[in-house]
């Protein structure tokens, strides 16, 4: 066996972590951060929290761009990176979800690869050691994992085409996870963002790329996340949201390292095709997509449960059924997170119709994630999935 | 300055025409590569040296290439070693990407494409016994020696 594994961020977690930032940012020798989010973040004074900290520690706040769009793009990145030069900023701070955190790591390549054109950078593990660009991010939902993961997807607005960069080059140097940063989430946005983590985790168990490190955080934010995302929806309390936060995290490093497999490559395509939310495209496919890889998946699935339904139900489950029995429990806990969200589980809720379905299946074929899934995937089998998720 | 290694040279050559020859003669290897665009140049490569042998379409019809300026689409391998465990049927070209074995330059949707395509071809060009650990449900379409003679045979250099 040989794998690899990374990860380089320094994770600062839990109470007043946000506090700290300033004291990041003096330890990487930054001063003038350019400090990057979206307009939703900002809106609803999450950016604000964030801000007052900066302040109140001296550090310069004059360098602020939110209007990033949900694809992260070419045509932004540039924009960021004219006014970073033009600034003098030495350093990048990122509080939102994906896109921003996504931004930013284009933004960061672009600075420190010393103006390589961004497209000849793509693909894997292609990208060299560049200048250090001291980079902090604050997640602000509880899903992609992004602030640990070595992946980072950039829209070319002139293609149309989506490009993929997996490097550790990408890595941020500090993950700040505070629950105050999740606190004005809305109950659907934080059920599916959760959904999305959890998939990430259940995928990175079970992928052809999985290793002993990445298994370890896998199931440590399965456990986190099936105990913790009832309370959050329901009951929420600093430490469950903090946790919820904690197992994103946990998340985004197993599968960084282990990779996902159907159920993101079919939610890439639904979300290409049809604008299904992300994590909502996960919750809808995950239990179709590990029904369908059941018999590569048995053994990975079977030790699921363990971490899904805990020991008792572990433990009283005959070892041939336990695989079975994981499936069922995360269609259960979707029901459950369901009736706490409002969150809808079929495809055609999103408007996605059959005729949709063919495209979707054919897009789906080409995306990265696929070749880590333990199961060859045809055309005709992405699409039986997609009819039994409608 | 590093060397090509002659083993990956040969085996990369008779991959890349195994290819060629079944984009003629293998409807599926041919609409996967329908999506490639016109005048894109695939190649194969080991690291240190890089790239070894380049794939172009044109005009519809893929042909094999020895130089090229840039490729838009490269896979190099990080040694020899891994790549002969790939190019041998020791090891499926999906599962040497999960071990880091290899890295991709470019478009990776478009690397997708050329993994099924590698696959379908690994079927013609190996025994059922040295794939069926990693190639499922591949049927061929033609008969894996008329393959051969045209790899070996046909002329399937790119026109000028």
């Amino acid at each position: 066996m040989y794998f690899e594994f990374i990860n380089s961020v320094k994770i600062c977690s839990g109470e007043n972590a946000i506090e700290n930032i300033a004291y990041e940012l003096d330890f990487l020798n930054c001063k003038n951060p350019m400090i990057l989010s979206d307009n939703g973040v900002f809106k609803a004074g999450v950016l604000d929290k964030v801000l007052k900290i900066l302040t109140k520690n001296d550090v310069h706040t004059d360098n602020i761009f939110t209007d990033i769009p949900a694809d992260s793009s070419i045509a932004v990145i540039n924009e960021i990176v004219q006014k970073y030069k033009q600034s003098g900023c030495d350093g990048i701070i990122a509080c939102g979800g994906g896109s921003v955190i996504d931004t930013a790591k284009g933004t960061r390549l672009v600075i420190s690869q010393q103006g390589k054109d961004i497209l000849s950078l793509s693909g894997n593990e292609v990208i060299k050691k560049g200048l250090h660009i001291p980079f902090i991010v604050l997640p602000t939902t509880c899903g992609t994992g992004s602030e640990c993961t070595a992946v980072a997807v950039i829209k070319n607005h002139e293609t149309g085409i989506k490009m993929e960069f997996i490097s550790s080059e990408l890595l941020p140097d500090v993950a700040i996870v505070d629950a105050r940063l999740t606190e004005t989430l809305p109950a659907k946005l934080i059920a599916s963002s959760a959904m999305d983590a959890l998939c990430h985790s259940i995928e990175a168990y079970s992928s052809a790329q999985k290793n002993p490190i990445s298994d370890a955080y896998a199931t440590t934010a399965i456990k986190l996340i099936v105990e913790n995302l009832p309370k959050v929806l329901s009951t929420p309390t600093t430490e469950s949201r903090q946790k919820l936060n904690l197992a994103s995290t946990l998340a985004g490093i197993a599968f960084s390292n282990a990779m996902v497999g159907i159920v993101h490559a079919i939610g890439h395509a639904c979300g290409g095709e049809c604008g299904v939310p992300h994590g909502n495209a996960m919750a809808v496919l995950l239990p179709e997509c590990m029904k369908f890889n059941l018999d590569k998946c048995e053994k990975e699935y079977a030790e699921l449960l363990l971490y899904l339904a805990g020991a008792d139900i572990y433990a009283t489950t005959k070892t041939t059924e336990r695989a079975k029995k994981a499936i069922e429990f995360v269609i259960d806990f979707e029901q459950k997170i369901q009736s706490l969200s409002g969150m809808a589980l079929r495809l055609s809720e999103y408007r996605v119709t059959q005729d949709h379905l063919p495209a979707i299946a054919k897009k789906a074929l080409n995306d990265g994630a696929v070749i880590a899934n333990k199961k060859q995937v045809t055309y005709e089998d992405v699409l039986s999935i997609l009819t039994k998720c409608m | 300055m590093a060397k090509k290694d002659f083993l990956c040279n040969l085996i990369f050559k008779v991959l890349a025409r195994g290819i060629a020859v079944l984009n003629k003669k293998d409807t599926i290897i041919k609409q996967e590569l329908n999506d490639i665009p016109e005048n894109y140049i695939i190649s194969f490569g080991v690291l240190p040296y890089g790239d070894y042998i380049f794939l172009v379409k044109k005009n519809g019809s893929i042909y094999v290439s020895k130089n090229e300026k840039k490729a838009d689409l490269r896979v190099l391998f990080k040694n020899a070693k891994s790549a002969k465990k790939v190019m041998l049927a020791q090891s499926s070209i999906a599962e040497s990407y999960c071990r880091h074995d290899l890295i991709v330059g470019g478009d990776i949707a478009l690397g997708m494409t050329l993994v099924r395509a590698i696959n379908r071809t690994e079927k013609y060009l190996f025994p059922h016994f040295m794939t069926k650990r990693y190639l499922e449900k591949i049927k061929k379409q033609t008969c894996s020696l008329n393959v051969y003679r045209k790899i070996f045979f046909n002329k399937l250099s790119k026109p000028n």
